[in-house]
């Protein structure tokens, strides 16, 4: 693999460190996801953004939003040492998309934390990283798509009804400025 | 978006563009195939 600062006994996708201790399982998480399996991938600094068309609400942005901060700020508990170069985070993004506000909440959490803090994050495009999905996956320090993934780009989409005409106005105008947000990154 | 192949060049204007994994390396999208 060209231009991997990684060591290269390790592969992209798979962190080094012990993932042993279940013993502090945030609850959390349960609520949200409620499988074993990802608190465990979480606790190894592996996270999934999957979204169905029914995840309307953005959930799997923010689960991974709220994962991905709470992975960073509690390194160096047991010994982990996640989001440095050594020992990427993982994003696997299998997502239809969903809420521009949300995709954007997670892009620019995770800029902060690389302009700000040094985190060392892939993101790798697995089946789909579409819309919102596509977004999440420019932002990795590292961006990666398995050989059969498919990635789909477009402009903001929005519905316009329920209010008066000024009201739609002024929605057209906020979401002009988040699709001219959109073209720059 | 980092929509580098001038073939490929898309203003977001809200038609979907699709991608396969070589096509992504190629504009840009993403830094290597696995």
């Amino acid at each position: 693999m060209k231009n991997l600062s990684r060591s290269k006994t390790s592969s992209p996708g798979i962190s080094r460190i012990n993932c042993s201790d279940y013993s502090r399982l945030n609850p959390d998480i349960r609520s949200i996801r409620n499988s074993d399996t990802d608190i465990y991938l979480a606790r190894c600094g592996i996270l999934y953004l999957e979204s169905l068309p029914t995840d309307a609400n953005g959930e799997s942005f923010n689960y991974v939003k709220h994962e991905l901060t709470r992975i960073f700020n509690t390194r160096n508990e047991d010994g982990n040492s996640l989001g440095i170069e050594e020992s990427p985070i993982v994003i696997y993004i299998n997502s239809l998309g969903g809420p521009v506000n949300d995709a954007i909440a997670l892009y620019d959490q995770i800029m902060y934390l690389r302009k700000y803090y040094g985190l060392y994050l892939h993101t790798i495009a697995q089946g789909f990283a579409m819309s919102g999905g596509a977004l999440i996956l420019q932002a990795g320090t590292k961006r990666y798509a398995t050989s059969n993934s498919i990635l789909m780009i477009h402009g903001v989409q929005a519905e316009y009804g329920g209010g008066t005409l000024k009201e739609a106005e002024i929605d057209l105008e906020a979401n002009k400025k988040m699709n001219a947000n959109l073209i720059k990154i | 978006m980092g929509i580098k192949h001038k073939d490929l060049e898309l203003e977001l204007a809200g038609n979907d563009k699709y991608f396969n994994a070589q096509e992504a390396l190629k504009c840009g999208l993403i830094d290597e195939v696995i």
